[in-house]
C-alpha cells in the first residue's frame, strides 16, 4: 500500500458505503469529467435489471397479498424460478384462463392452492407476466427486446381484458403495470401515459410498492415526451415511496431550467414533497448540496436522507483534505492545514458544520449520534484538534457497537495528528487488550486492528522506527518481500528479550510467532514465523552485506533438514516453500538460455550455506591469483549480481530462469525523492551494483576473448538497467507516460548496450542476445 | 511566441504547397452523433452543397456502467429518416468496457456489436461497405481491444465489409506503444488535443500548434488514414476549480447577456447566483469555459493535415452534423476544408 488516501482515516468507510441506498448515487468520489450529451440523450429511463432489492420488494408485496398461508420461497419459485414453465398442464393453452393443473402432489404451497382451484386469478396473472417479460425486459441491452408489434398489441389488449375481469385490486394494479411497461418499452409513450391514468391511478393504493413501480414507468414516459417537471415530480414520488426504485428515480429525475423547477415546486402537494425534490437535486453527482440541505431542514426537518448527504459530503471533504497526505507525513497537522487552505474544503467544512450545529441545537436529526460524530470530525478537519479530541472523549462512554468503533478510529486519528511520537503510554493504550470494544461484533475486530496497524505503521515510519514499522503491519510480508538488513533481525530478537515490553510490543512479538488467523480486506496476515526463518533471513542479509564469514556462521547454525529444504514445518509462512535450497545455479549469468560450454555455471545445485562457502572460496582464489582468471571474476560478478535481485536477496530461489524484467530489491522505508522539482515518497531501490560491476570490469581486463568480454559487458548493462529502472518507475507513476518517455529509452536504461552493439557485433554472444533479450534487440533495431 | 509559431506554420504550409504534390481523391463526409437521425432542412441543404457522399452515423455506444455486470449498448440511433448518402455505421466503445470485458470475452462482445449494428441498419439502405469503431484504447486495453477488432473484422470480412477504427493523436505518435489496430483503415481525429482537465486550458478542442507536435510520423503510420476535423463547440463547467462537465453545443453568445453571469474573459463566465442553465444546475461560483473552433483555425488545421498526408483516396469528415453548429461556418469555409485535402 502506498501513501495517500488509503493510509488515512475515513469516518464512514466502509460501513456506510455498503448501505444499499448508496448504490447508484455515485457515492464514490468522481475525479474525472462527466461527459453529458445533453437532455436529449441518456433517456433510457425505465426499469433496470432485477436487482436483489427489487426481487425482495416484489416478493414482499406478493407475501402481503397472499397473507401468511404461502411461503416466500414458494412465491419465489413461481416468480423467479421455473415453476410455472415446468408445471404440467392438462393439455390446455397456458394463455387461457383457469388452466387445470394436474392433480399430482406438489410440494409448492401455491401449486397446492391452484390444484385445489384457489388463487387462480393470481396464477393467471403470473403466467401472463411471464408472457410479457420478453417484450419488456432488457431494454437497452443486446437486441433482446422482441419487436413484434403484433404480439405486444395482443398482450396489451389481453391485459386490458384481464384488468376488467379480475375483481382483485392488487391484480388490477399489476395488470396496469404490465400494460404501461409494454407500451413504454415499445415507445408508445402517449399510450403508456393514458394507461397509467386510466388503469393504474385508480388502484395505486392497492400496493405501495407496485404503485411506485408503475409510476416510475409513467415518469420515464413523461420524460420521453419532454414533460420534465411532471416527470421529475413522478420520479420524486417513486423515490419517496419505494426504496427498491430509488436509484432509477434518482437517475430519471431531471430538471433543465428554472421554469421547470418552479413548475415542479408548484406540483408538490406539501413541504415534504418539496423536500423530496431538494433531496434529489442535492444527490446530483457534482452537487454543492448546502442550499438544498438547508431547504430540506426547513421543509422536512431531520429526514433520513440528510444523513446520507452528510456522509457523502464528509467523504468528499476527506478526499480533498486528507487525500493528498497520509499517516506517513512527518507533520500531519501542518499538512492538514495546508490542504484546508489550498482547497475549497475549508469553506465546505464550515458550511456543513453550521448545518450540523443548527440541527443538533434544534434536535432536528435522524441519527443524532452520527450528527454528533460528524460535527466533532468536522471541527477536527478544520484544525481544532484539542477541542475535538476532548469532545470525542466526552462522547465515547455513551457509545456502543459500530458508533464506538467509529469513535475509536477517530480517536486514533486524532492521536496520530496531535502526537509527534508514538510513546510507550500510547502503546499501552493502543494494545487490543486495552481498547474499549463494547458491542463490537467479533468479525469487525480485525478491521479495527488493520486500521490501527496501518496508522501506526506510517507513524513508526515517520519517526524512523523501522523495527516497529515492520512488526506492526504484516511482518511476514515485509520481511519476505523486502530486503532487510541483518541488524533488523537482531533488533527483533532484542525486542523479544526486552524485559518490560509495552502491551503493544508484546502483542507485536506474539503476533510475529503466532501469526493472525483473522483475515480482513486489505490485510495480509498469515501464520507465524519460526526462529529458523529469521536466522535464515539474517544469514541472507549478511550475505548481501558482504559479510560472508558471519553469514556462514548463521547458516551453519541451521538444522541440515532446513538447509536442504526438506522440512515443511520450517517453511516460511509467506511463501510456503523451502528457502535455503537454491533452485538455480547462482553463478549463472542473467541470460535465459544456458551457455553450455562452460562447466562453471552449468546448472549446479547449492543451498545458501554451500553457495556462501563457494563464493568465499572463489573470492579468496582471486586474491591469490589476481589478474589471472577472467572466468572466476565473471562468475563472482554473477554471484554478486544475482544476490542483488529481489528474489535472490530475500529467498534466493527461482531467479533467472523466467524473469524477463529485473526488479531491484526494495527496503522497508519510503524516502523522499525530488524528481524534476516534484516531491514524491517512494520505496527506494537501494542497490549497490558496484561489487558486481567491479568484477565484470576485472573480467574484461583479464581476457582478450571478445566473447567473454561481450558477456561481461552485457552483465554490466543489466546492472545499469536494474539501477535505472526505478527512476523510470518514479517518473511514470508520478508524472505520467509523457514525462517518463525519455527515461524509458533503452539507451538511458542501459548505456553499455552501445559498447556491445558497436564493438562486439560480430560475436556469438551478441548474436544470441539479439535473439533472447528483447530490450537489447529493440535497442539494436532502433 | 504564439505569433511566431503561427508564421512558422504558415511558412511551412506555403512551402509545402509551393513544392507541388500529387492530388488526393477526397470523399467529403460528416459524423452524425445524435440518437435520432432526423436532419433538418438546413442540414440536408448543407450536405448537398458540400457534396457530402458519406455519413458516419453513430449507431450506439457500448459502455459498462459502474453497477452493471456486463457491457451494454446505449443511446441506440433511431432513424426518423432514411439517410441519402453512403452510411458507415459507427460504434463508440468506452475504454472501461474493454478493460472490464477482458481479452477472453472481447470476441463475444464483437459478435453482439456485429448483430446489433445490422439490426439497427435501415432496411431501405444497401448493406454498408464499412463499419467504424471508435475507442480511446490504451496500452493496458490494447490486447483486448485488438481481439475485439479482429473478431469483428472476421465477421465483416465474410460480408465483404471493411472495418475502420478511429485513431487519436497520441496513438498516431506512439504506435510502438499503443499498437496499430488490426483494421482496414484508420480515421485520424484531429481534435481534442488540449488538456480538458486543466482549468487553465484555453481551448482543448483545437490548437493547431499543439496538433502539429503529433504529426511527425504521419506519413509512416501503418494504416491508410482518413481524417476527421472538429466543428463542434462546448462549455466546460468548472466547479471548485475542477472541470466537471461538458455542456455540448454551448457558445458564449447564448449566455453572455444573462444577468447572473459575470464575464471573466473572452471565453469565460462566472455564475453569480445558483440557477439552471443548459440543462444543468449551476452553483454560485461555478465557471464556464466556452470552447469552439474558429473558421480560420479549422482551415489552418485542414491545410496542415492535408499537406502532411500522403496523396491517396480518403474520406474527410467533419464532426458533427448539427444545424446550430453549421450556422457558425459558411459553406465556402467548409468547402475549403475539404479542398485542403485534394
Amino acid at each position: 500500500m502506498g501513501p495517500g488516501v488509503c493510509g488515512s482515516y475515513k469516518l464512514f468507510e466502509p460501513e456506510k458505503r455498503q448501505m444499499s441506498q448508496f448504490h447508484g448515487f455515485k457515492y464514490y468520489h468522481f475525479g474525472g469529467i462527466d461527459e453529458d450529451y445533453g437532455p436529449d440523450n441518456n433517456d433510457d429511463v425505465g426499469p433496470s435489471e432485477r436487482s436483489e432489492l427489487l426481487q425482495e420488494a416484489n416478493l414482499k408485496s406478493w407475501q402481503h397479498h397472499f397473507g401468511k398461508g404461502i411461503l416466500k420461497a414458494d412465491i419465489q419459485e413461481a416468480i423467479y424460478g421455473k415453476l410455472l414453465q415446468d408445471l404440467p398442464f392438462d393439455g390446455e393453452d397456458p394463455f387461457h384462463l383457469h388452466p387445470k393443473v394436474q392433480k399430482t402432489k406438489h410440494p409448492n404451497g401455491l401449486v397446492q392452492q391452484w390444484q385445489a382451484g384457489k388463487l387462480l386469478d393470481e396464477f393467471n396473472y403470473m403466467r401472463f407476466a411471464k408472457a410479457c417479460e420478453p417484450y419488456c425486459t432488457a431494454y437497452g441491452r443486446w437486441g433482446e427486446v422482441k419487436e413484434d408489434s403484433h404480439i405486444t398489441e395482443e398482450l396489451r389488449q389481453e391485459a386490458q381484458r384481464r384488468y376488467a375481469s379480475t375483481k382483485i385490486p392488487f391484480l388490477k394494479l399489476r395488470y396496469a403495470y404490465q400494460l404501461v411497461r409494454l407500451a413504454q418499452f415499445h415507445q408508445k409513450y402517449d399510450d403508456a401515459i393514458r394507461y397509467y391514468h386510466k388503469y393504474a391511478k385508480p388502484v395505486l393504493w392497492a400496493s405501495k410498492e407496485i404503485g411506485a413501480w408503475v409510476t416510475g414507468n409513467y415518469a420515464g414516459c413523461l420524460r420521453q415526451k419532454k414533460r420534465y417537471a411532471e416527470a421529475a415530480y413522478a420520479f420524486s414520488r417513486v423515490y419517496a415511496s419505494a426504496p427498491s426504485r430509488q436509484i432509477e428515480a434518482r437517475w430519471g429525475w431531471k430538471i433543465n431550467d428554472d421554469k421547470q423547477w418552479n413548475q415542479l415546486m408548484a406540483l408538490c402537494k406539501n413541504d415534504r414533497e418539496k423536500a423530496d425534490n431538494h433531496t434529489l437535486r442535492a444527490f446530483s453527482l457534482h452537487a454543492i448540496p448546502y442550499e438544498d440541505i438547508r431547504m430540506m431542514q426547513q421543509l422536512d426537518p431531520g429526514r433520513e436522507d440528510l444523513d446520507l448527504l452528510i456522509v457523502r459530503e464528509i467523504n468528499n471533504i476527506e478526499i480533498e483534505i486528507l487525500g493528498p497526505i497520509s499517516f506517513s507525513s512527518r507533520d500531519y497537522a501542518a499538512e492538514i492545514s495546508d490542504q484546508r487552505s489550498a482547497t475549497y474544503a475549508h469553506k465546505r467544512v464550515s458550511e456543513l458544520d453550521a448545518i450540523l450545529v443548527d440541527g443538533l441545537a434544534k434536535h432536528q436529526t435522524f441519527d443524532s449520534t452520527l450528527w454528533q460524530l460528524s460535527h466533532i470530525y468536522l471541527r477536527f478537519l478544520n484544525g481544532h484538534f484539542e477541542e475535538s479530541k476532548n469532545a470525542l472523549a466526552a462522547l465515547k462512554p455513551h457509545l456502543w457497537g459500530e458508533d464506538l468503533m467509529r469513535a475509536q478510529k477517530m480517536h486514533l486519528e486524532m492521536q496520530m495528528v496531535t502526537t509527534k511520537q508514538v510513546t510507550p503510554a500510547m502503546e499501552e493504550s493502543l494494545a487490543l487488550s486495552a481498547i474499549d470494544k463494547r458491542g463490537w461484533k467479533p468479525e469487525e475486530i480485525p478491521r479495527f486492528i488493520h486500521f490501527r496497524d496501518d496508522a501506526l505503521f506510517w507513524k513508526y515510519i515517520a519517526q524512523g522506527d523501522e523495527l516497529k514499522a515492520v512488526l506492526i503491519k504484516s511482518p511476514q510480508e515485509l520481511l519476505e518481500r523486502y530486503n532487510v538488513r541483518s541488524s533488523l533481525i537482531d533488533s527483533i530478537f532484542g525486542l523479544e528479550a526486552k524485559p518490560n515490553k509495552t502491551a503493544l510490543e508484546a502483542e507485536m512479538i506474539t503476533r510475529l510467532w503466532k501469526g493472525i488467523d483473522d483475515h480482513c480486506e486489505g490485510s495480509s496476515y498469515f501464520g507465524g514465523f519460526k526462529r529458523e526463518n529469521l536466522l535464515e533471513m539474517k544469514g541472507t542479509a549478511l550475505l548481501t552485506e558482504g559479510k560472508l564469514d558471519e553469514a556462514i556462521a548463521v547458516f551453519s547454525s541451521l538444522p541440515p533438514k532446513y538447509l536442504g529444504g526438506n522440512d515443511e514445518d520450517l517453511f516460511r509462512p509467506w511463501i510456503k516453500q523451502p528457502c535455503c535450497k537454491l533452485e538455480e545455479d547462482p553463478f549463472r549469468p542473467w541470460i535465459n538460455r544456458e551457455i553450455s560450454d562452460n562447466p562453471l555455471w552449468k546448472d549446479r545445485r547449492y543451498n545458501k550455506l554451500t553457495f556462501t562457502k563457494t563464493l568465499k572460496s572463489l573470492i579468496n582464489q582471486t586474491k591469490l591469483h589476481d589478474g589471472k582468471n577472467h572466468l572466476r571474476y565473471l562468475i563472482i560478478g554473477n554471484a554478486h549480481f544475482n544476490t542483488l535481485t529481489a528474489q535472490m536477496a530475500s529467498t534466493m530461489k527461482g531467479y533467472g530462469a523466467n524473469a524477463e524484467w529485473m526488479r531491484p530489491h526494495q527496503t522497508v522505508f519510503y524516502e523522499l525523492h525530488n524528481i524534476e522539482g516534484h516531491k514524491v515518497m517512494l520505496w527506494p531501490r537501494n542497490i549497490d551494483t558496484r561489487p558486481a560491476v567491479s568484477y565484470y570490469e576485472k573480467s574484461i581486463a583479464a581476457t582478450d576473448d571478445p566473447e567473454y568480454q561481450a558477456l561481461a559487458y552485457y552483465m554490466i548493462a543489466r546492472c545499469e538497467r536494474m539501477k535505472n529502472h526505478w527512476i523510470t518507475k518514479i517518473v511514470l507513476e508520478t508524472k505520467g507516460e509523457k514525462a517518463a518517455e525519455p527515461y524509458e529509452k533503452i539507451e538511458h536504461l542501459s548505456p553499455t548496450f552501445a559498447i556491445l552493439r558497436d564493438r562486439y557485433g560480430d560475436t556469438e554472444i551478441v548474436d544470441m542476445l539479439l535473439k533472447e533479450c528483447w530490450d537489447f534487440n529493440r535497442y539494436c533495431s532502433q | 511566441m504564439k505569433n511566431r509559431l503561427f508564421w512558422g506554420i504558415s511558412l511551412l504550409l506555403g512551402l509545402l504547397v509551393a513544392c507541388g504534390r500529387q492530388t488526393s481523391t477526397v470523399e467529403p463526409a460528416f459524423y452524425h452523433w445524435k440518437t435520432r437521425y432526423s436532419p433538418t432542412a438546413t442540414e440536408k441543404e448543407s450536405l448537398k452543397k458540400l457534396g457530402v457522399s458519406r455519413l458516419y452515423i453513430k449507431y450506439f455506444d457500448v459502455d459498462w456502467p459502474e453497477d452493471a455486470t456486463q457491457a451494454q449498448p446505449q443511446a441506440r440511433v433511431d432513424f426518423a429518416q432514411v439517410p441519402d448518402a453512403k452510411v458507415t455505421p459507427t460504434v463508440f466503445i468506452t475504454n472501461r468496457t474493454i478493460q472490464k470485458t477482458g481479452e477472453a470475452n472481447c470476441p463475444a462482445l464483437a459478435d453482439k456489436i456485429f448483430s446489433l449494428i445490422f439490426s439497427l441498419h435501415p432496411k431501405e439502405l444497401p448493406p454498408p461497405t464499412e463499419v467504424q469503431i471508435d475507442c480511446d484504447w490504451t496500452v493496458g486495453t490494447r490486447a483486448a481491444y485488438f481481439a475485439l477488432l479482429k473478431r469483428l473484422d472476421a465477421r465483416l470480412d465474410s460480408a465483404k465489409i471493411a472495418l475502420s477504427a478511429t485513431i487519436r493523436l497520441h496513438q498516431l505518435k506512439y504506435p510502438e506503444k499503443t499498437g496499430v489496430p488490426p483494421v482496414d483503415r484508420g480515421m485520424l481525429m484531429f481534435y481534442n488535443m488540449g488538456d480538458l482537465d486543466n482549468p487553465q486550458e484555453d481551448n482543448s478542442i483545437l490548437d493547431v500548434a499543439e496538433g502539429q507536435r503529433y504529426l511527425g510520423k504521419l506519413d509512416q503510420y501503418a494504416l491508410p488514414l482518413d481524417a476527421a476535423l472538429p466543428i463542434f463547440a462546448w462549455g466546460v463547467l468548472i466547479r471548485r476549480e475542477k472541470p466537471i462537465k461538458l455542456i455540448n453545443n454551448l457558445r458564449i453568445e447564448s449566455a453572455v447577456d444573462i444577468p447572473w453571469f459575470s464575464k471573466l474573459s473572452e471565453n469565460r463566465l462566472r455564475v453569480d447566483t445558483s440557477h439552471y442553465f443548459g440543462g444543468h444546475y449551476l452553483y454560485a461560483g461555478d465557471e464556464i469555459r466556452f470552447e469552439e473552433v474558429a473558421p480560420g483555425a479549422l482551415l489552418q488545421a485542414a491545410q496542415l493535415l492535408g499537406n502532411g498526408m500522403a496523396p491517396a483516396a480518403r474520406s474527410v469528415s467533419l464532426y458533427h452534423l448539427d444545424s446550430l453548429t453549421l450556422a457558425h461556418y459558411d459553406i465556402q469555409t467548409l468547402d475549403s476544408v475539404f479542398g485542403a485535402f485534394r
